[in-house]
């Protein structure tokens, strides 16, 4: 009785899969990007409270500009998020022009034993003007 | 739309065929212990997006179904019947079948050797791969992939050299190989054979403060044509994030070591991992231009 409805089970999901995934399927999109081939994205506690923020994007190819678009710093106080600094792809070690590759470290210098979440979008922009970007958050205890 | 966090100790179910797939939902559905709902939903999904691929009608038609249903079963005749065998149902039949119920205690037996052949197959995989890998943790070998991303599992950390003795970033290189050495790298991981006309752009080395790890590139160009040489030497956790399309991943064996070969668009990218390095070549040229290079890696 045991196995009947454990196979019941796994039919209906299989039904309920059969029946949901196809409305899904329209607006799927696969992540493949004709701008970016691959990347990476950390941010780690250093010492002295800093925040070391590491970033690495490999273009499809030769990019017009390739890099980090935004990196937001929130700082946790209470149960809420603060928001601390940012940067943006026009400051130092953010971007590189006509590079098929580009990454760095940039800093935050925090204030150790708190939290901070970490948001990080790289991308990188073809000669033709189009772009596409990748984002990631952390959560990173300074120490 | 973002796509459900996995266990990434499930990642290994990808590269399984869907009849094991199938096979591993049959053990577990007779095995009597408690189900484990991720791995079965992470299976269903696999095998779900793979139909969706390649449809091969494994799937039921849920609406034929409902229709078949509403025509010889949900019928006034079959009012108050069940569709199934009450227990006492069940006790006459067994009894007057004997050879029935003979059926019904070997079939237990078949299940448990089904579960034998699928525990051997897999550990005969594990154990004939990882060795030649020489990783702790079968999870550190095998590279795990979706429909539109790849990447590596954690990667071991590296013990073999020392940061006093290694240069400084920022050093001028005159090839990947050279950079590599300077860094105490002595893998073969750098392809031996660049196609006729593609001229080198750059080398680019890169050292990581917050992750420790080391990441050298050597981009080739000709005309829009492109390969893009990359190592990284990981330090830590590997955190690489590859893009890729829906095109089927291929796994091609050189030097005794397996390369994960995906498309991404226009470009295809060939990636590997060699104890703590991480390598990959992505080129706009076609997959075979891609295998000759790396045939050339491993080249004496």
């Amino acid at each position: 009785m045991k196995k009947k409805s454990f196979l019941a089970i796994v039919l209906v999901i299989i039904c309920s899969f059969s029946m949901v995934l196809p409305a899904f399927a329209t607006s799927y999109v696969p992540f493949a990007s004709d701008q970016i081939s691959s990347y990476s994205i950390s941010a780690t506690a250093a010492s002295g409270g800093k925040i070391a923020i590491d970033f690495s994007v490999t273009g499809a190819g030769k990019m017009s500009v390739i890099g980090a678009k935004s990196i937001a710093i929130y700082e946790k106080i209470g149960s809420r998020w603060e928001f601390a600094k940012s940067f943006s792809q026009g400051d130092s070690g953010m971007t590189k022009a006509n590079a098929y590759i580009y990454g760095n470290t940039i800093y935050y210098n925090g204030v150790s034993g708190r939290e901070y979440r970490v948001d990080v979008t790289v991308f990188a922009q073809d000669s033709t003007g189009a772009s596409d970007s990748r984002s990631k958050s952390f959560a990173v205890t300074a120490i | 739309m973002a796509e459900k966090k996995h266990n990434p100790d499930y990642y290994y179910l990808n590269q399984l065929s869907t009849e094991q797939l199938e096979e591993l939902l049959r053990v577990d559905s007779v095995s009597g212990k408690e189900k484990n709902d991720d791995l079965i939903l992470y299976i269903l999904e696999v095998i779900e997006k793979r139909e969706q691929t390649s449809p091969t009608g494994r799937l039921p038609d849920v609406g034929k179904a409902w229709a078949e249903f509403k025509e010889y079963y949900a019928i006034p005749e079959g009012d108050g019947l069940s569709l199934y065998p009450t227990k006492r149902e069940e006790e006459i039949f067994l009894n007057a079948r004997e050879k029935d119920d003979f059926e019904v205690q070997r079939k237990p037996w078949r299940f448990m050797r089904h579960t034998f052949i699928a525990a051997a197959v897999i550990a005969l995989i594990i154990l004939s791969t990882v060795p030649a890998f020489g990783y702790s943790s079968i999870f550190q070998l095998i590279g795990e992939w979706t429909a539109e991303q790849f990447g590596f599992a954690d990667a071991p950390r590296d013990t073999h050299h020392n940061s006093e003795t290694e240069p400084p970033g920022g050093k001028n290189y005159t090839s990947l190989q050279d950079a590599l050495i300077q860094y105490g790298i002595a893998e073969a991981v750098v392809t031996q054979s660049i196609p006729d006309g593609f001229q080198l752009e750059e080398i680019w080395v890169q050292e990581y403060a917050g992750t420790g790890n080391i990441e050298f590139s050597a981009p080739y160009a000709k005309g829009d044509d492109y390969i893009i040489i990359t190592v990284i030497r990981h330090n830590g956790q590997t955190n690489s994030i590859y893009e890729k399309d829906e095109k089927e991943l291929a796994h091609y064996m050189a030097g005794n070591i397996e390369h994960y070969i995906f498309h991404n668009n226009n470009n295809v990218t060939a990636a590997w991992s060699v104890n703590s390095l991480e390598c990959s070549i992505s080129t706009t040229l076609p997959v075979d231009e891609l295998e000759k290079m790396i045939d050339s890696i491993y080249e004496e």
